[in-house]
């Protein structure tokens, strides 16, 4: 980096004329230089990282797809097969159905707990009484495990004994099994799934909004704006770098879900509620075809690839104004 | 001087005896310790926990370990329906446990799966009349030749049913399948549930399989063929789906039981809102205990097409297999062989109301007793055409597509014949 200087040529008594800029003498050393010899320094210092992404991230990776390509008996890996799993993947009209609920699910889910968690945020972030407490009991369901909660729900909405139809049964409605009905298990599953998730998106517009600065919100208000057209010109646009992040976060959360589901339903009744990442556990730790199972894995890690190029892309389309 | 010099022997002396102690144990703990093998036992059952099973298990164990003072007992508890695929796993590790407690029908997969060791070693010295004392067939469990596991407990599929709610609603206890759907919508009042048998895949699709294939043999039908084809769809399965619909449809069973599990049930049966089901023998006993029903819940064989000839009795078990990798091959067949003697068999009956696998064990006074009554009545069920199918390696897979074929058939109104005929065409497609 060379710095330069700038220095007026001009006559005796005249006026100042800033000519164009001459490079300084080679006595003058820049502050910040990186190192001339090749040292190994920075990758002595990020390598552990590599290696431990290369570890945990591409290398279950590149050996699902591995084991998608190879005939499997039980746990042992046999002779390459080439596509012949994806191909019975595509043909297998269960395999469709999975993919058509799990759909339903992430994007039922995405339309509850974004709004939620976005509403939420809003309110919390107001300067109210007893505000950090209720920050709290709206994060608890976030700190409970799935199958808590699935446990949980299973018991409230019990035809028999659950407070919740023990309630649409005294307000006349009379009871429902939820559980029961193909037309009512997977809406239940995205409610309770939006139910224990809407935090996790709370949170994080939360701490986006404590990021805008106040002087923005300063100067809509000087400007004559109302809470409607704040909301929808200044907060919202300023804060869709975090929705957006936060819908990528949850969709691959939702898309790689399996405890909830496994024990809210099982994927029943008959497979309503069997999404792909289910369909993964139980081809590989019930039925053991571990290559089927891996070659669903890719396809769902496909999947995910898609959504998260998209929303990337989203990101980076028309900037952002307030 | 003199008193330093008497001290300082003594602290001498002292430091000797000190030092040759630490060196005798140096010695001999290393010794001992190799003398001492640690047996790694997986079950479902956990010895520390106060219901008849567990406090069986324990007493197991304790018995187990005064006999063999050098041989220790670890358990490692699973949940039931995770030790299947558990010992997979772990023989693909390399890390099977010395002994594991395996369900008879996940004993074909396992097997297929390389994770049993062959017994052969240990029950070729058996002569035959231990072999014959067995009371289901010696080849039941066993491979190729090979014996892979030796039956621990028996249990049969009986209905279960509230004596005191049966007579509140003055109905008498049903012998057939008409009389279950009386006395199901006699007693389906409130938050009671006249009639359950549970519909769901989850859990191996468990529940179902208690009802359906004794109801399947009742129509002198079965599940798999001897070339091992299915044909559940002909006439006798259709009959049994057919049944188990018209009981939902006719108000003696609610249509939540497509959602529900063996375990939901048996929490039902002891929070008293199920008036009958159909459960394993197994567990009247802990259900009582839990649920403080005492005589209020007795059993029955399950109702057939005619009074004169129940349903045939579903006969299973759990197992004990010798895990591959085992170390302690000795100590594990001891403990093996520990456990399923007439001896434990006849103590665990006295716990449990577990039926014991061996015939020997049914000869001792006790089994003649007024306490002993249920459970030489279901061991009378299960002799009289009691059968244990050989199932299938596919056999959870099996469960689980006849269990979406009969929630098929109760939810969308389907045929019986379509929805179970789907189901047989899936099962080839995954088999060939």
């Amino acid at each position: 980096m060379v710095e330069t200087l700038q220095e007026p040529v001009a006559s005796p008594g005249a006026e100042p004329v800033w000519e164009r800029p001459r490079r300084l003498p080679h006595t003058a050393r820049p502050v910040a230089r990186g190192p001339r010899n090749g040292s190994l320094l920075p990758v002595t210092f990020i390598g552990p990282t590599v290696l431990l992404l290369l570890l945990v991230v591409a290398y279950p990776i590149g050996y699902s797809i591995w084991v998608s390509v190879h005939r499997t008996d039980y746990l042992v890996i046999g002779a390459p097969v080439g596509l012949r799993h994806y191909a019975a993947l595509l043909a297998d009209d269960v395999v469709r159905r999975d993919l058509v609920v799990s759909l339903k699910y992430v994007i039922g889910s995405l339309a509850g707990a974004v709004p939620l968690g976005l509403l939420l945020a809003l309110l919390l972030d107001q300067r109210l009484p007893l505000s950090a407490w209720f920050r709290t009991i709206c994060a608890l369901p976030w700190v409970i495990s799935q199958t808590v909660t699935a446990l949980l729900w299973i018991w409230l909405l019990d035809p028999s004994f659950g407070p919740v139809n023990h309630l649409l049964d005294t307000l006349g409605a009379g009871r429902v099994n939820f559980l029961a009905s193909e037309a009512t298990a997977l809406p239940v599953l995205v409610a309770v799934n939006v139910w224990m998730s809407y935090p996790f998106a709370m949170i994080l517009f939360l701490a986006g909004l404590q990021t805008i600065p106040q002087e923005v919100h300063e100067a809509a208000l000087i400007d004559g704006a109302s809470a409607w057209r704040k909301l929808a010109s200044v907060t919202l646009p300023l804060l869709r770098n975090t929705v957006v992040a936060t819908c990528v976060m949850l969709t691959l959360y939702y898309f790689t879900m399996v405890t909830l589901i496994f024990t809210f339903t099982g994927g029943g009744p008959i497979g309503s509620t069997e999404v792909l990442s289910l369909r993964v556990f139980n081809e590989t730790f019930l039925y053991w075809r571990v290559g089927q199972a891996s070659a669903l894995g890719v396809v769902i890690f496909g999947l995910n690839a898609v959504f998260s190029i998209v929303y990337v892309r989203v990101i980076r389309s028309a900037p952002v104004s307030a | 001087m003199k008193h330093l010099t008497h001290v300082g022997s003594w602290w001498l002396r002292g430091t000797a005896v000190i030092l040759a102690a630490l060196a005798v144990m140096a010695v001999a703990a290393p010794v001992a310790m190799a003398q001492t093998v640690t047996l790694r036992y997986w079950d479902f059952i956990d010895p520390k926990l106060n219901n008849p099973r567990s406090r069986a298990l324990a007493e197991h164990i304790k018995r187990f370990e005064a006999a063999n003072p050098t041989i220790k007992v670890t358990v490692e508890v699973l949940p039931w329906h995770q030790v299947a695929p558990q010992l997979i796993q772990a023989a693909a590790a390399g890390r099977t446990p010395d002994v594991a407690r395996v369900l008879i029908w996940d004993l074909p997969q396992l097997v297929k799966a390389g994770t049993a060791a062959s017994l052969n070693e240990f029950t070729d010295r058996w002569p035959a009349s231990v072999k014959g004392d067995f009371v289901v067939d010696w080849n039941a469990t066993v491979w190729d030749g090979r014996k892979m596991a030796i039956p621990y407990e028996h249990r049969v599929f009986v209905l279960w049913y509230r004596k005191d709610l049966l007579a509140e609603a003055g109905v008498g206890v049903p012998r057939t399948v008409d009389d279950l759907v009386t006395a199901g919508r006699a007693l389906s009042k409130g938050a009671t549930q006249g009639m359950v048998i549970g519909l769901s895949r989850a859990s191996q699709a468990s529940a179902l399989a208690e009802w359906f294939y004794p109801m399947l043999w009742a129509g002198g039908g079965d599940l798999l063929n001897a070339q091992g084809e299915p044909i559940f769809h002909q006439a006798p399965g259709v009959r049994a789906v057919n049944t188990l619909a018209e009981l939902v449809r006719k108000g003696a069973m609610p249509q939540a039981v497509s959602a529900y599990t063996y375990e939901e049930i048996f929490q039902g049966v002891k929070a008293g809102t199920i008036a009958m089901t159909g459960l394993g023998s197994h567990r009247v006993v802990t259900a009582r205990e839990a649920g403080n029903l005492g005589d209020k819940l007795q059993t029955a064989p399950f109702p057939g097409y005619t009074a004169e000839r129940p349903a045939p009795a579903h006969v299973m078990g759990w197992n004990m297999m010798m895990g591959k990798d085992s170390k302690h091959r000795d100590a594990a067949w001891k403990f093996i062989e520990h456990i399923t003697t007439p001896e434990s068999q006849i103590m665990t009956a006295k716990m449990t109301g577990e039926m014991p696998t061996r015939k020997s064990a049914y000869a001792d006074p006790w089994f003649k007793t007024k306490e002993a009554g249920e459970l030489m009545f279901w061991k009378d069920y299960m002799e009289k055409g009691g059968r244990m199918p050989r199932y299938p390696e596919k056999y959870v897979e099996l469960s689980q597509l006849i269990a979406d074929a009969v929630q098929e058939v109760v939810l969308r109104n389907v045929s019986a014949q379509d929805a179970l005929a789907k189901a047989a065409d899936r099962y080839k497609s995954l088999t060939k």
